[in-house]
């Protein structure tokens, strides 16, 4: 049985986290019963206008998988699948304490990675990413990305 | 009512039936076998004897001397009071596969009505085999053959004065993962006296796997699941012992199923994903479980032993266990290789079995219902063991959900959610703390 029936508390949260922090995404369901935010993104001028972010039938105990489309990433290297799925962690990162709104982040990060040449071989090491050190405080890591990135919302 | 999941008998009864079959061939002919039968199921032959005096035999056709049965049972009982009538054996004079034909299984009901755990042990020309009638269908029952005779208590004679053994008797482990780490935990975990396992893996040895399993090259393509079953057997031929090959990271419930049989799961895949549903189940039914897992070369490792709802779970660890399966980019630099190629998880079984024996012995304590003092173990290479109690984390969104969910819709950001920090500065913070009895 998909999560979001078992689970209503944590679909609350999912949907006031996505809401709260301003992204323009929609929440939508799939053929498969699955649910998925799924809205554009523009990074550094490069604009996708289908970005999806389905989350699996055990969320949050499996990872949310992020597609990028229209037009798709070309397939520059391992961590850009032929479906259109990316993969911007390594599976046994994924906690069941990512969230959708995290994931929509790990997605603008991995495509300013990926436009600016940062993104090698191999995954970005773990240790590298660094947030602000304000836990409680709301408008640390999203005001940081929106300026960074400038998108268009 | 103890249902009969095992039986254990050795070579010497089985030559008893098949000179009762070249006696009386081409007749079918019948005995009976008697012997104890065990809490978790386990029935033990210890004699067998031959239909007795009245016992009529034809082509296709036998019946024995139930009262013949019964006096050798009351003679026997002199000796041993445990021992009881277990089952009938039968001789079916042809060649092919021994299955009960339908008279049998009507026989077999009728038996069972009075001594609801017997069985028939069928032999023919080809082969033997043990049923069991279950609402009106033949079952097989799993024998064991030992070489010899033996008995329970003389199994287990080292360990009865150091194990609670009436109590693990009861117990039934779920393993999941039987990797290097895994076919250890089953080996010793099997030579505890615990009276069931429940196996889960789903590949079988390679050849690449050989330089560090439980399993050697004759087991090359053998599934990962019998190989344990057979090593934990041969030890102790009194567990019961049940293999699932399954990816259950696909097939959860059926986890679950399992897991709802047992007294304890252990963690051993090696993957955080398959650790993370453990957790769940875990938590969910209150089964205690304990996972390990090692990292860098397998020059150090972990053990974390999770009571439901009274300690750390395995989320509230993530950050560290996550360490344990994702190598990190300067560890890769030290040992000259690119991150991929140690994750390929470079290691010694010496250093893997380590933090295998940790694990199995909080297993133990968790199963004997002892007082947990400590709830993580951190294994490095130079023997060094530390010792920690983890308390639940106020961020965890599996054990502390609604406290996790209060605090982020509160605060509309899972910021602390995506915050990456390095396990070496949480290990350092922690065993910089470690005199202090909670930490987190």
């Amino acid at each position: 049985m998909q999560w979001y029936l078992l689970d209503k508390d944590r679909l609350r949260a999912e949907l006031k986290l996505m809401e709260r922090n301003g992204s323009n995404f929609r929440l939508c369901k799939d053929e498969y019963g699955n649910i998925l935010w799924r809205g554009p993104l523009c990074i550094h001028g490069h604009y996708h206008n289908d970005v999806r972010l389905v989350y699996p039938e055990n969320f949050p105990f499996e990872q949310i998988k992020i597609y990028v489309f229209e037009p798709m990433l070309p397939k520059a290297n391992l961590h850009v699948h032929d479906d259109g799925s990316i993969c911007p962690m390594k599976p046994d990162e994924w906690s069941p304490n990512w969230t959708g709104l995290a994931m929509y982040l790990k997605a603008i990060e991995f495509l300013d990675a990926f436009y600016t040449g940062r993104m090698s071989y191999e995954l970005p090491p773990l240790t590298v990413p660094v947030y602000p050190s304000s836990p409680r405080n709301g408008s640390g890591l999203i005001s940081i990305l929106k300026e960074a990135f400038k998108p268009p919302w | 009512m103890v249902k009969v999941r095992k039986v254990v008998m050795s070579k010497n009864h089985l030559g008893t039936m098949e000179k009762e079959m070249q006696k009386w061939l081409p007749y079918e002919t019948n005995g009976y076998g008697f012997g104890k039968l065990y809490d978790n199921g386990v029935a033990h032959i210890t004699h067998v004897c031959d239909g007795g005096p009245k016992t009529e035999r034809a082509s296709i056709r036998c019946s024995g001397d139930e009262e013949y049965a019964t006096s050798v049972k009351e003679e026997l009982r002199k000796q041993d009071p445990d021992i009881g009538l277990l089952g009938e054996f039968h001789v079916h004079p042809w060649n092919g596969e021994p299955m009960l034909s339908n008279g049998d299984i009507k026989q077999l009901m009728d038996l069972k009505k009075a001594r609801h755990w017997q069985f028939s042990m069928l032999m023919t020309k080809d082969g033997f085999q043990i049923w069991d009638v279950i609402d009106g269908c033949a079952h097989k029952i799993p024998c064991q053959i030992v070489n010899s005779n033996i008995s329970k208590e003389g199994v287990l004679d080292r360990i009865l004065k150091v194990t609670q053994n009436d109590v693990l008797t009861g117990k039934t482990v779920l393993i999941v993962g039987l990797g290097s780490g895994g076919s250890a935990i089953s080996k010793y975990l099997g030579c505890s006296g615990i009276g069931k396992f429940i196996l889960v893996d789903n590949e079988d040895l390679e050849a690449v796997n050989v330089i560090r399993h439980e399993g050697g090259l004759d087991d090359i393509g053998k599934p990962k699941t019998e190989i344990c079953k057979r090593l934990i057997e041969s030890h102790n031929p009194f567990a019961v012992v049940e293999c699932h090959r399954f990816d259950t990271t696909n097939e959860i419930e059926r986890l679950e199923g399992l897991a709802a049989q047992a007294d304890l799961i252990i963690g051993s895949s090696g993957s955080a994903k398959v650790n993370h549903i453990i957790n769940k189940i875990s938590l969910e039914r209150g089964i205690p479980a304990v996972y390990g897992g090692v990292y860098e070369r397998a020059t150090g490792g972990f053990v974390l032993a999770v009571l439901p709802n009274e300690t750390a779970c395995f989320n509230c660890l993530f950050k560290m266990a996550s360490e344990a399966y994702s190598v990190d980019k300067e560890a890769a630099n030290r040992y000259g290789l690119s991150e991929d190629e140690l994750h390929q998880q470079q290691g010694l079984w010496i250093n893997i079995t380590f933090p295998s024996l940790i694990l199995c012995n909080a297993a133990l304590d968790i199963l004997l219902s002892k007082k947990l003092k400590h709830n993580l173990f951190l294994y490095d290479s130079s023997m060094e063991i530390r010792k920690l109690m983890i308390i639940k984390s106020e961020e965890c969104a599996v054990c502390n959900k609604e406290t996790w969910i209060k605090s982020v819709s509160e605060t509309g950001t899972s910021e602390k959610s995506v915050r990456l920090s390095s396990i070496r500065q949480k290990l350092r913070v922690i065993l910089k703390r470690k005199g202090e009895s909670h930490e987190h």
